[in-house]
């Protein structure tokens, strides 16, 4: 069975964000760290995708930032 | 952490900076720093012209400049202090012999401002201990801008007999969530965490006057995302000021010590032997070429768990504050690759002929058509990585990460990717269990390191129990220049001893 969705937790994963190839992935971005390169990784890919926030129906608790974008692979 | 806890750090993140919670900004009033602050703006705007020649004195002075503006304890409690001093004083004796009239004037001036600076008591401290003991000890922490502050400021609440929650640096996130964080300094010199994700419902910084940089740090993200944070501030002024009224560049400016950075030369084609690299400043007076290829460099991170703390990163993403795991005299490749080639066994010269004979191909080409048309032929075949080319020519590089570029290269070399392929990957297969039992040795050793001390001190030396891995260090870096320089490629990560990263810590 192919691979649906890729769950990427923190920094040290989400540097393989632009590698992954399933049709969907959640990354998790922990903001009390002091690293920015795991937003600055997801903010440049969505630079080449379409963003789809209006299309995702998930209104998160206070508190949580989402971003929802799609690219081609 | 559980779940609960995990709820109470999301609903403060949201209420910390709302209207009814706006970030406080308290700016103190301190003559002392403002007259230090002023000298060292008028030594800057004096010799402009040629920088370089002045970098002692400037960094030394910049340096006593930040700490007045992030260490509220008293001259007792400062760390280094005198010695700081001392070379100022020393440098202002050694600048005058060569200094004009006007520049001369400045320097005496710098002198002097410089002693009273460093003696005086910083009146933020007053106000800080003041705001303690009002809201209560036990529940305010207190977030300091540098490791070196916050040990300062321990010594001092221990002589107070004060007991608070300290953080600095990057200790942060460890603090237990409290009514209320001070933090020492304008927000500009904290990063966005201790605000996005915020250890206290109500967060107040407190600063000296002459610090004219009161904007909040917001992240790209935050701006773009739904829910984005977006904190608002309020802004207090204690006592008279005195100084005069700021200038634009004055308020946008960072008063964190920054490098004097080379200049790169004028932009010019590499020849086959260099790489673009970026200048960094480490821990412990060094400093290193780090090259900007997308290639990986191993990171410590110690405030994970234990197994956990060593990982991989992106060269790029390399910024200060970040601890690099290293190798004194060489770079880690070196012994990474001859481990591999021990693994391989019997089998080992076959892969290494194959490998050879594809990196030697290549290697001609780069040679005979110069780097910017091969990597500019490469980018027409599809090659998405191409920019890479010049490095996968060193025999410590095993192969292009993705396959479609691996094939796609041999195919412009004219070479049967059905034979080099597979010996490449035994090498990568090879290499990745040799790099396992590293990061299992770096693991082991750092158990049996104080990493509390490496928090404090920026740099400490590892021992592995692992041939040819001999003089590790883990240290932090201090800054990344922002120019890249054309540097050849055997010099690139390796640390050497550099007198100015002395006086950025």
């Amino acid at each position: 069975m192919e691979t649906e969705l890729t769950i990427l937790d923190g920094a040290s994963a989400i540097r393989w964000l632009p590698e992954i190839t399933t049709p969907l992935v959640i990354a998790v971005i922990d903001r009390s760290t002091a690293d920015e390169s795991a937003p600055a990784t997801a903010l440049q890919l969505r630079a080449s995708g379409q963003s789809i926030d209006d299309l995702l129906d998930w209104h998160p608790t206070t508190g949580i930032e989402s971003l929802a974008f799609r690219v081609s692979l | 952490v559980n779940l609960a806890e995990v709820d109470t750090l999301y609903a403060t993140a949201s209420t910390v900076g709302q209207l009814t919670a706006p970030i406080e900004l308290v700016a103190v009033s301190d003559i002392e720093g403002a007259r230090l602050d002023g000298s060292v703006r008028q030594l800057e705007h004096a010799v402009q012209e040629n920088p370089e020649h002045w970098a002692d004195l400037l960094m030394a002075a910049r340096q006593l400049r930040w700490r007045r503006a992030t260490e509220p304890q008293p001259t007792l409690y400062g760390i280094d202090r005198s010695e700081l001093l001392r070379e100022i004083i020393h440098q202002c004796k050694r600048g005058r012999i060569v200094a004009d009239t006007e520049t001369s004037r400045i320097i005496d001036e710098l002198g002097h401002h410089a002693e009273s600076a460093a003696l005086a008591d910083n009146p933020v401290g007053e106000i800080l201990i003041e705001s303690i003991e009002e809201i209560g000890r036990k529940d305010c922490s207190v977030l300091l801008g540098s490791a070196r502050a916050a040990e300062g400021v321990r010594q001092w609440f221990d002589s107070l007999g004060l007991r608070v929650d300290i953080g600095g640096g990057r200790g942060y996130a460890n603090l237990q969530i409290k009514d209320q964080c001070y933090c020492v300094g304008n927000p500009a010199i904290f990063g966005l965490a201790h605000i996005a994700a915020p250890r206290a419902h109500a967060i107040s910084h407190f600063f000296p006057s002459w610090l004219r940089n009161t904007s909040l740090p917001r992240s790209e993200f935050s701006r773009l995302a739904r829910g984005g944070l977006d904190p608002s501030t309020r802004i207090y002024h204690v006592g008279e000021d005195a100084s005069s009224s700021a200038t634009p560049e004055h308020i946008s400016e960072t008063i964190r010590p920054e490098p004097l950075w080379p200049l790169p030369a004028p932009s010019r084609v590499a020849n086959s032997d260099e790489v673009i690299a970026r200048q960094v400043m480490l821990s412990g007076g060094r400093s290193m070429w780090l090259d900007q290829d997308g290639g990986w460099i191993r990171i410590l991170d110690p405030l994970q768990p234990a197994g956990d703390r060593v990982h991989l990163r992106d060269e790029r993403t390399v910024a200060p504050g970040t601890f690099l795991i290293l190798r004194e005299g060489a770079t880690e490749s070196d012994a990474l690759y001859a481990r591999s080639i021990a693994l391989l066994g019997p089998s080992a010269s076959s892969v290494t002929d194959s490998q050879a004979a594809w990196k030697s191909a290549l290697a001609s080409k780069l040679r005979i058509l110069g780097q910017h048309a091969v990597v500019t032929a490469l980018e027409c075949e599809g090659v998405r990585a191409a920019s890479r080319a010049p490095f996968w020519t060193a025999p410590t590089v095993v192969r292009p990460q993705a396959d479609s570029d691996f094939i796609r290269l041999l195919g412009w070399l004219g070479l049967n990717p059905d034979v080099v392929v597979p010996n490449a990957n035994r090498l990568r297969k090879a290499r990745s269990q040799a790099a396992t039992r590293v990061r299992e040795a770096l693991e082991d050793a750092l158990d049996r390191t104080d990493l509390d001390y490496l928090l404090r001190q920026g740099h400490v030396r590892l021992d592995l129990d692992l041939e040819g891995f001999a003089g590790i260090i883990a240290t932090r870096v201090l800054a990344v220049s922002p120019h890249q320089h054309l540097v050849p490629r055997n010099d690139v990560r390796i640390a050497s001893p550099d007198r100015t990263a002395k006086w950025l810590e």
